[in-house]
């Protein structure tokens, strides 16, 4: 082959592909405002009659059949969509329809799907739907190969509201197999009944694991938990776990978590002590306030969580704070602001030395 | 002589030749892995999750931080929309630089501020002093910062890493605009892996031409000059898809300053931003691979393929040309100030394949590119060269380069679709054919200007970019 000929060639080649990549995108263009355009109109014609027979008393179902495999498809997707906004006996009815189309079985089968768009799209589904039945088709798709799949399926069992999902969840986590925001959000949707096993986690786990838990028992509140906690708040070796045992005793807010918290004020690490006193103030402890005012004098995030947990301690704290504030030591100025930033938000006037830009 | 010079000439040519095949095939592989990246983000964009990351209380919380000099045309707009982005815990720091036309003015008025006396420690070094610091009345996140300018951003972001307050920062421009659901997308690596990813960057799209109103992109527009339009291709193909490739590949060094968000602790960690640096952003991420490779810590550098951020870029070549110098020069500082980590195997993937790529190519690439062009016009004008060798070089350096221009918007058509109109689309192919005939020389001449003036260390090349503000619907034309 000659050199002309070969030039040539790899001219002709290049105009072909960027011939054919010019059409492709074109054609693309076309068809997807094309589809767009149908399933609009179709949309707009479902929609209605939906929304109707949802608002009957005894609906009946079967009337709503659209003709022809694509407006089924537009059917079962709209109607999965209503699903998260609705309640009682409107859900139960749309879960029905879902059902009796086959949508729920479709779904369950596309777990076991080949590709892992599918699967994970049918553990949104069935999240949605939430039908109990369906909870160990999402509750296998934990171990799924792909990252998003797993985490597709642990929110889906937080959606389905089962508490049996809990040690599945947990063992997820614990094995790395999900992470620990998607873990954390299913276990807060399956609620307080969750707790007993949380509390039992946090002994045996890892440091990911006792985070979510301590996160957790935090915010159901479980007052019970609070010795396990203040042990990880005080003594465990992970900065994590620390951090989270610190944040969970003020969220709890039960008096048996001050002593614990004040230890921590004096704690190795400026994140786990900042940590502390958010705690107290959340905490409302007035028993407290010696012990913040010294922590306005440590470093920069212990002054200012310590000044803004003061503003929290009702009037004690805030004339505490205008004590500390009209002298002019360090911790004046993270006193001065804290009760000028606690004044905005509450949608009051700043004091006049302070007055509008 | 003659023969020898003669002989020089021919063999330049053919490594120039060979140094834009190699290029060019650099490109294709990035566009390629970022097309399969960008498949799997569509088909997964439906369970992402970030309602959850929303939802969930314990998503860590953000503080953006907008530098803003003489910024009042937009910047009024742009805080509401930060203002009103959907996520669970952030603040918006705005540094006010110093500006001579009333930004801070038009800031005080819209939001009703109240000067505090906020605490400002000094965690990392900056230069410019804070002069007061401001805060809406009715507790909305909003932190106004006012400093002495000292014409460095890098300046006025070490402020805004210093009063911000939330475990995350996110650098973003005051000219820009950011998606409702940007934030959360933009976090959801750090919510997905906390204890390893350090810094994530986002989406940059040009939003001149572009419809804004009450801070939300309303309307998708293709800018209506060359020059801008130009630009959206360059973004597309080498700010978009060439880094979500390079991010596939785990060798991500430049998270835009223009939209990036960090660990905060880290950035602290690392001596915050370098206030010599014309390119600050690649300097701390640089910066952050060099310190965790050194202090063997477990990381990741990523780059988030969905949430995007709409920015105003240069509507004229004058300021393009400024821009890309100072571009140049900030390269230059930052390889030259990493210069032990070229090559290196200590520091992997960065030291052997993406610093050289960067310095034989982003850096380099403007002297090989004009002196090989002048060397091929040379080589043929004197008949050293046949003009079959010219065709196989317009070949591989300029239909090569539109075949990845055109691929790249190929890739947005399967992809996002964000240009809805077949103008746009017949825009952006015009627009793909221009880039390289004309605009991209010239492109490297500018590029080769600022790396001679960082050579010599020249005064870096700063100037302010007027701003034309944003277009809102009462200003589209019928």
């Amino acid at each position: 082959m000659t050199y002309n000929v070969s030039i040539s060639i790899a001219l002709a080649v290049l105009a072909g592909i960027l011939a054919l990549l010019t059409i492709a995108t074109a054609m693309r263009r076309a068809f997807v405002n094309a589809h767009d355009r149908r399933q609009g109109r179709l949309e707009a014609a479902l929609r209605p009659r939906l929304l109707r027979l949802l608002a009957t008393e005894d609906p009946d179902l079967d009337a709503l059949a659209p003709q022809g495999k694509h407006a089924g498809r537009v059917l079962d997707a709209l109607a999965a969509g209503l699903l998260p906004k609705l309640r009682g006996s409107d859900r139960a009815g749309v879960v029905e329809l879902l059902e009796r189309r086959g949508a729920v079985d479709r779904a369950c089968r596309a777990t076991m799907s080949r590709r892992a768009v599918l699967r994970a799209r049918a553990a949104e589904q069935l999240g949605n739907i939430g039908l109990h039945r369906t909870q160990p088709d999402v509750a296998r798709l934990l171990h799924d190969r792909h990252p998003e799949v797993r985490a597709a399926a642990a929110r889906a069992l937080g959606k389905q509201g089962d508490v049996e999902s809990a040690p599945s969840l947990l063992r997820a986590l614990d094995n790395g197999l999900v992470p620990a925001n998607v873990v954390s959000m299913a276990l807060m949707r399956l609620g307080d009944r969750s707790a007993p096993l949380l509390e039992m986690t946090l002994r045996e786990s890892s440091v990911p694991s006792r985070v979510v838990c301590c996160e957790l028992l935090g915010l159901f509140g479980a007052v019970g938990a609070v010795p396990a906690i203040a042990a990880i708040a005080t003594t465990d070796p992970g900065y994590w776990s620390r951090l989270a045992a610190i944040r969970a005793l003020g969220r709890i807010g039960s008096p048996k978590c001050l002593a614990p918290l004040l230890t921590c004020l004096h704690a190795d690490r400026h994140a786990h002590r900042a940590e502390a006193a958010r705690a107290l103030g959340r905490l409302g402890a007035t028993d407290a306030i010696a012990e913040l005012v010294a922590a306005l004098d440590d470093e920069h995030d212990v002054a200012f969580a310590a000044a803004a947990a003061l503003t929290a301690l009702g009037p004690e704290g805030m004339r505490t704070l205008e004590t500390i504030g009209a002298t002019p030591l360090r911790a004046g100025r993270y006193a001065t602001e804290a009760l000028i930033v606690h004044a905005l938000e509450h949608e009051r006037h700043a004091p006049s030395q302070f007055a509008a830009a | 002589m003659a023969h020898l010079v003669r002989q020089a000439i021919i063999d330049f040519d053919w490594f120039v030749l060979g140094y834009f095949v190699v290029l060019n095939t650099i490109y294709l592989a990035l566009v390629a892995i970022a097309a399969v990246a960008m498949a799997r983000a569509v088909g997964r964009a439906a369970f992402s999750g970030y309602d959850d990351i929303f939802a969930n209380p314990l998503t860590p919380s953000v503080s953006i931080l907008v530098p803003a000099y003489n910024e009042a045309s937009e910047i009024v707009e742009s805080v509401r929309a930060m203002l009103g982005l959907r996520y669970p815990e952030f603040e918006v720091v705005v540094i006010e630089d110093g500006s001579t036309d009333d930004t801070f003015a038009r800031l005080a008025e819209a939001f009703d501020l109240v000067q505090v006396p906020r605490v400002i420690p000094p965690l990392v070094r900056a230069m410019g002093e804070v002069l007061s610091v401001h805060m809406p009345r009715g507790g909305e996140p909003l932190v106004v910062v006012r400093k002495v300018n000292t014409s460095r951003r890098s300046d006025a972001l070490a402020v805004g890493v210093n009063a911000s307050r939330h475990s995350l920062i996110c650098m973003v421009d005051a000219d820009s605009i950011l998606e409702e659901g940007a934030l959360l997308g933009v976090a959801k690596p750090f919510v997905d892996d906390p204890e390893r990813v350090v810094a994530v960057g986002g989406v940059l799209r040009a939003i001149n031409g572009t419809t804004v109103d009450g801070g939300r992109i309303v309307d998708a527009r293709m800018p209506k000059t060359w020059v801008e339009r130009i630009q959206v291709i360059e973004y597309l193909r080498a700010f978009f898809l060439g880094r979500v490739g390079w991010s596939r590949m785990k060798g991500l060094l430049i998270v835009s300053g223009a939209f990036g968000l960090f660990r905060r602790d880290v950035v602290i960690e690392v001596g915050g931003l370098n206030l010599e640096s014309l390119g600050e952003d690649a300097e701390l991420v640089s910066c952050i691979h060099q310190h965790l490779r050194e202090t063997k810590q477990p990381y990741r550098v990523v780059f988030a393929s969905e949430p995007v951020c709409w920015t105003e870029v240069p509507p004229t070549a004058r300021i393009l040309a400024r821009q890309r110098r100072r571009w140049s020069y900030g390269l230059a500082q930052v390889l030259w100030n990493h210069r032990r980590m070229i090559g290196n195997p200590r520091y992997g993937l960065i030291g052997l394949l993406v610093l050289p790529y960067y310095l034989l190519f982003e850096l380099l690439g403007p002297v090989v590119e004009l002196v090989g062009l002048a060397a091929v016009i040379t080589g043929l004008a004197l008949g050293y060269l046949n003009v079959q060798f010219g065709l196989l070089f317009a070949t591989v350096s300029v239909a090569y380069s539109v075949f990845l221009s055109v691929a790249a918007l190929t890739v947005e058509e399967f992809s996002a679709r964000r240009y809805r109109r077949w103008s746009d689309l017949r825009a952006g192919l015009v627009a793909a054919v221009l880039e390289n005939i004309g605009f991209r020389q010239l492109h490297a001449w500018w590029r080769l200007r600022g790396l001679v003036a960082a050579i010599l260390r020249r005064p870096a090349p700063w100037g302010a970019m007027p701003r034309a503000g944003f277009i809102t619907p009462p200003d589209v034309p019928r």
